[in-house]
């Protein structure tokens, strides 16, 4: 199925290449997963589907093709690939494609390289971006509902993998429940997958049977494992990446946002303008109009008044950067870091 | 004390019941594989087969709201699958591993494609109910173990009862003879009358059906929905316990719930928030597997013809060109039965 996709794409694209006329714009988008996983991959893509409506309206055809759901070893190849064909942008939305995005950045000088996170190597080709969010200022916030709201005071974050853009966002989370109640108990469950929802099934029902009642459910699509062992368990459980609510509206109490998508649009149009600056790390927080919170509409009666309203002020801290939320990167950071220094 | 002791005792019941739900679709796709490779047939495109379980049970399942249709229909279609597997090593002779993985590739794509053809984009959320929990009666009732081991979906059930199933089936009946025979030595078994081609057919449609099984446990029981990757290598794993059971169904049984065991223990490690590096734990049922596969990799007798394409039926009646393999003399088929039959016999296990 893969490759039958990558035959057609490539198919397309070379009666496109014999077709297109030089005015054209055309940008190429290689996420981790499928652009329709209603997550990660899907958020990124309706980004650029936005930019490519911005940029019709002020007469610029963009040309959008996609390369999805590659193992990183693939990846490299279908970039090339991409820049080779003359395509103006490559966009490769995933935390483990840096290596792919920094060789085809050396290897095509024309070809402008956006890269999601931050890359291990500091020095970069100056066609090269990478553009971040602060993860964890959403977790943080989503922390401190979840430890507002457990009654048994034990809640348990499952995550995918221990590396650090994720590893970020659980620790944001245990230093939102230590932040809004020190004696609430919690851990953290790394599944070591992104799809195998029977594994995170069986993570939450770990968590529910070591007594949580608050669940993050920080993976892809195997949080759907999360969610029913949620609905089974009448216990709660934060959503992440997209707004999930939908998908288990009696038990996840919101969802974190990324707002990836808004980001990716405006580093296209940025791009296509020419103002992305050599060398500068595009990372956005809240304060920059990154990141957000979708609340279930179901849990208004759920989530005590006194919890919903700390939790806003909570989020209006970090907007206005009253507070600031670390980027911790190792598990087990949060645990011993000092609270008070969140105000400066 | 006594809180500690009872606090420690519930722990063990969620543990034991953890063990058994995550055994389950491994235990269906080993018991499969079993028969499989006792006929000869190295199917390593259980994985694939599984996944084509999984969304043909969950759409049937969703067309349908016949849960037990959908468990149905995934056992058919896995063994469907598994005639496609058949045709093309029993029939045409190719390479058992290369058609597994071959198949592995196609299956994977084929469950997705069906699932998305009908699904992208839907405004709807497709899932179905979850099997329900069957409570034995009066055994559920038994503290603790009772309540872990007799409150569980059927899947379970059928999974851990199909066990003495397969070892009577496999070590007490003609046709189970017959298939040990022909993953032993297919030219004896051909010369004592066996028809080696049906029989491998046959285990390779058995496999290919557990398999579906396997898949539509995930997909039906455990999770109620179809998701792409939802198999996550468990029929790999399965592969493996295959081996580290010495093709006893018993055997195979005890490695699929001390892998579940693990796994099921590991999750609860973390989740109980011990100070162990998370990837550690997260290699332990693996580690483990590997370390106890290598233990008693030594005493692992493969069945001989395993991975061996036997001629193929017109191939074996009209021999061209290439010379049909040389078949140990045995003047009259009875002898060559009896010779198989004691050979076999110190291999069947309890």
């Amino acid at each position: 199925m893969r490759m039958l996709s990558t035959f057609a794409l490539a198919a397309t694209a070379i009666v496109c290449v014999s077709a297109a006329q030089a005015a054209e714009l055309k940008v190429a988008y290689i996420p981790c997963g499928n652009v329709n996983d209603k997550s990660w991959s899907e958020n990124g893509y309706l980004g650029l589907l936005d930019a490519q409506k911005t940029l019709a309206a002020s007469g610029t055809t963009m040309k959008l093709d996609y390369t999805e759901s590659q193992p990183a070893s693939k990846v490299e190849a279908a970039a090339r690939d991409y820049a080779s064909r003359g395509y103006d942008i490559i966009d490769l939305h995933c935390g483990t494609f840096a290596d792919a995005a920094l060789n085809v950045a050396r290897a095509f000088p024309k070809t402008k390289v956006i890269y999601v996170t931050a890359p291990p190597e500091t020095k970069w080709p100056p066609n090269f971006w990478y553009y971040d969010i602060a993860q964890q200022e959403g977790q943080f916030a989503a922390g401190v509902l979840a430890g507002l709201t457990t009654k048994v005071g034990r809640v348990a974050a499952i995550a995918s993998f221990d590396f650090p853009a994720m590893s970020r966002q659980v620790e944001g989370f245990i230093l939102g429940v230590r932040y809004a109640n020190p004696a609430v108990k919690y851990s953290r469950t790394y599944i070591g997958t992104w799809d195998d929802a029977a594994k995170a099934k069986e993570a939450a029902l770990a968590a529910v049977d070591a007594g949580a009642d608050v669940l993050l459910a920080d993976t892809d699509q195997a949080a759907r494992g999360a969610f029913s062992a949620a609905e089974a368990n009448n216990v709660y459980v934060v959503a992440t990446y997209a707004d999930q609510a939908s998908l288990a509206p009696k038990s996840i109490l919101g969802s974190v946002l990324y707002d990836y998508g808004a980001l990716e649009k405006q580093m296209v149009l940025n791009a296509v303008a020419g103002k992305l600056e050599e060398g500068k790390a595009y990372y956005m927080g809240m304060a920059d109009g990154f990141g957000g919170w979708a609340p279930n509409p179901a849990m208004k009666t759920v989530i005590p008044a006194e919890a919903q309203a700390k939790f806003d002020t909570v989020l209006a801290d970090i907007k206005s950067r009253r507070i600031k939320v670390p980027e911790l990167t190792k598990p087990g950071d949060a645990d011993k870091f000092d609270l008070s220094t969140l105000n400066k | 004390m006594t809180s500690i002791w009872l606090v420690d005792l519930t722990f063990l019941a969620t543990l034991v019941a953890a063990s058994f739900r995550i055994a389950t679709p491994i235990l269906f796709a080993a018991l499969g594989e079993a028969v499989a490779e006792s006929a000869g047939i190295l199917n390593v495109g259980i994985e694939g087969m599984m996944a084509i379980g999984a969304v043909t049970g969950f759409l049937v399942s969703f067309s349908t709201g016949g849960q037990w249709l959908g468990f149905a229909a995934a056992f058919l279609a896995g063994g469907v699958a598994g005639l496609v597997f058949g045709y093309v090593t029993v029939e045409r002779g190719a390479d058992h591993v290369v058609t597994g993985i071959v198949l592995n590739i196609f299956c994977f794509g084929l469950a997705s494609l069906a699932f998305k053809g009908l699904f992208t984009r839907a405004s709807e959320v497709p899932e179905i109910k979850v099997m329900p929990i069957w409570r034995i009666p009066w055994l559920s009732q038994i503290d603790f173990f009772g309540r872990a081991l007799f409150s569980q979906t059927p899947a379970v059930y059928i999974a851990f009862g199909l066990v003495p199933v397969f070892w009577f089936l496999l070590f007490r009946t003609q046709w189970g003879l017959r298939v040990r025979s022909t993953g032993e030595n297919p030219a004896a078994a051909e010369s004592a009358g066996i028809n080696v081609w049906n029989i491998r057919l046959g285990a390779c449609a058995i496999g290919g059906a557990m398999a579906g099984a396997a898949g539509a446990t995930l997909a039906i029981a455990q999770l109620g929905l179809y998701l792409d990757n939802m198999t996550g290598g468990r029929g790999f794993i399965a592969l493996a316990l295959v081996v580290f059971g010495g093709w006893n169904p018993w055997r195979i049984a005890g490695a699929a719930l001390l892998f579940g065991g693990a796994e099921a223990l590991q999750l609860r490690i973390q989740a109980i928030g011990v100070a162990i590096p998370h990837a550690i734990l997260l290699a332990v049922p693996y580690a483990l597997t590997i370390v106890v596969i290598a233990a008693f990799a030594g005493k692992a007798s493969y069945p001989a013809a395993m991975n061996t394409p036997y001629p193929r039926r017109s191939a074996a009646k009209r021999p061209i060109g290439e010379a049909a393999p040389k078949k140990p003399y045995a003047p009259n088929a009875q002898t060559a039965e009896t010779q198989a039959r004691s050979t076999l016999e110190e291999g069947a296990g309890s």
